[in-house]
């Protein structure tokens, strides 16, 4: 009788302890009140382009051209006009070329080897258009203190290239720049010790851009081929091709509209080839109409040369830069909404032609351009090129290769799914 | 009476091991299901540096400048300690977004300063973009890199400070 306030006392006041210790908020919700040093001096989620963007490089330096090991766990990258890698996670970079070297982009061939495409060795290549490149391969093998990487030249004058999606393989297009018409041949490239596979069937045309689909097996390509000569001047169509590895053939698989353009590589896909077309620009970048060049979503249909409208993204959607995922099932895109709306990154499942918007761009400028853009080898991010808009001069409390939204950095950006 | 005693006792402790059960499994059912496949990339180690020594450069000061030599820049430099700082030196790098461009070093020698001490310094810098060799392209495109004024103050008694300067194309 005498214990027994207490020991209820004892119990009741356990039982309220522990409601309220249900309703109360756990040390992870308690947040301790902290300066906000500037938004591009730390690795906070406020980047500019939404939670599901994380940082992966910092610092000055034009970056371009990311692309993912086919392990996943590290990423090279062109910076300044030569090749770096890194792991995905840490900071330390590793130069794969000299300095000088030019890359333009790098791929992922077997066992850690890169290709490397540039202008380097390719006489009077900086006053053309497009300026033809090199393509070498980098061994893995770290240079020694006083030699530079090793780089070994597989073929010159290469106008596009593009690699198998995930790595381990990049297929190139040689042309051959007396020929009349104008001739290009295929090339394979798998590694800095294998060697090159040379498609003997020739491609008539230039060849501006090229991927490889999922499997290895074709590659889509956009061709420009020149028509009838109206008086002096030569006249020429675009055009998209697949080209069967197996049988050395390419066929034609959609003609673009006259006076139209394809922007950097067709992007073969489970459901047909998508590309990005717009109006031809001249030289200085603007269409005819004066209005610099906007380019929209394309895709080929079975049965007809006349590619169509893709729908999903809306019918103002205004294009920057396409890539298919490794499965082939989804596509990447880099573009606006409407003219007038910021620039994002989609991703267009094509099996049921709906878009998500993946980030949330606030005053970021995404790189645009069709290298800047690329899957992790299981399809879960996608890499983008960013730095934040500059209207004026800016102060930062920090290092300047501490900074991330001051320069061009890379992006890692979750898509979600995977593929098996 | 000991009877009611022992079965509120009873009543509780049952009460209290469902609670905790329950508890348990909402805290486990918040848990992800698998860790974090996203590695973090963190930025290069911030610099630990004593917070008595401050660097202070308002942005309308950087408005002015311009892409040639002679551009003059002021910054303020401050001990905000309680002890003297001997020999504060400054330096003052211009460099451009294209990291394969040389980069030019300005050095300013304040002195000591007492405590509390501001003073103002101020640098004369070129700020003509880099020429490039025929045949070299620039990165970003010729005209578009930002350029960066990175600006260091540190003393001998392991005061610092750093602050950065972006300039727009």
């Amino acid at each position: 009788m005498r214990s027994s306030p207490p020991a209820l006392t004892a119990a009741l006041a356990a039982f309220a302890s522990l409601a309220l210790a249900g309703c109360a908020p756990s040390s992870e919700d308690i947040r301790e009140e902290v300066a906000i040093p500037p938004a591009s001096a730390v690795t906070t989620e406020d980047l500019g382009l939404g939670p599901k963007a994380h940082p992966l490089s910092f610092g000055p330096g034009d970056k371009g051209s990311p692309r993912v090991s086919p392990s996943g766990e590290r990423v090279a990258f062109v910076l300044d006009g030569y090749v770096v890698e890194k792991p995905i996670s840490t900071q330390i970079f590793r130069s794969r070329t000299p300095k000088d070297f030019g890359a333009g982009q790098t791929e992922w061939l077997l066992n850690g080897d890169l290709a490397v495409l540039s202008p380097k060795g390719e006489e009077g290549s900086a006053k053309t258009a497009p300026a033809p490149n090199s393509l070498f391969a980098a061994p893995p093998n770290k240079p020694t203190a006083d030699s530079s990487p090793d780089m070994r030249k597989f073929a010159e004058s290469v106008g596009a290239a593009g690699a198998v999606p995930g790595g381990g393989a990049v297929a190139a297009v040689v042309t051959f720049p007396t020929a009349e018409p104008a001739m290009s041949r295929l090339v394979l490239l798998q590694g800095s010790e294998e060697p090159m596979s040379i498609y003997l069937k020739s491609i008539e045309g230039h060849v501006t851009g090229l991927s490889v689909s999922p499997d290895g097996r074709q590659a889509a390509l956009a061709v420009r081929r020149n028509t009838d000569d109206a008086g002096d001047q030569e006249m020429s169509r675009f055009e998209v091709q697949v080209y069967q590895f197996s049988e050395g053939l390419s066929r034609r698989v959609a003609i673009v509209p006259e006076g139209m353009e394809i922007l950097g590589a067709p992007q073969w896909t489970q459901e047909g080839v998508y590309f990005l077309a717009g109006e031809a620009a001249d030289p200085i970048g603007t269409a005819r109409s004066g209005e610099p060049v906007t380019y929209a979503l394309y895709r080929t249909s079975e049965g007809s040369s006349t590619p169509a409208p893709v729908r999903g993204v809306g019918e103002d959607f205004v294009a920057a830069s396409i890539s298919t995922s490794p499965d082939g099932n989804r596509l990447a895109v880099v573009g606006r909404r409407n003219p007038g709306s910021p620039t994002n990154l989609y991703v267009l499942d094509l099996a049921t032609d709906s878009l998500e918007t993946v980030t949330t761009n606030e005053n970021m400028e995404i790189k645009a351009g069709p290298r800047n853009l690329a899957w992790s080898p299981d399809g879960r991010y996608v890499i983008l090129v960013a730095r934040g808009a500059l209207s004026g001069p800016k102060a930062y409390d920090a290092p300047a290769g501490n900074l991330l939204s001051a320069f061009y950095n890379l992006y890692l950006v979750e898509v979600g799914g995977s593929e098996g | 009476m000991k009877g009611i005693t022992l079965w509120v006792l009873g009543a509780s402790v049952a009460f209290l091991a469902a609670a905790n059960t329950f508890l348990l499994l909402a805290n486990l059912g918040s848990e992800p299901a698998t860790s974090n496949p996203i590695p973090r990339a963190e930025p290069p180690d911030s610099e630990s540096a004593r917070s008595d020594l401050v660097l202070k450069l308002p942005e309308d000061r950087l408005e002015g400048l311009r892409k040639a030599p002679g551009q003059r820049i002021a910054l303020d430099v401050e001990n905000a300690g309680s002890e003297e700082l001997t020999n504060v030196n400054i330096m003052l790098d211009v460099a451009s977004e294209d990291t394969t461009q040389p980069r030019a070093r300005y050095h300013h020698e304040t002195g000591n300063m007492a405590p509390e001490e501001t003073t103002t310094v101020e640098f004369e810098i070129d700020l003509t973009p880099p020429v490039t060799g025929e045949g070299r392209e620039t990165y970003p495109a010729e005209g578009q890199a930002r350029g960066v004024l990175e600006i260091r103050a540190t003393s001998p008694d392991g005061a610092s400070a750093v602050k950065t300067a972006i300039l727009a194309p």
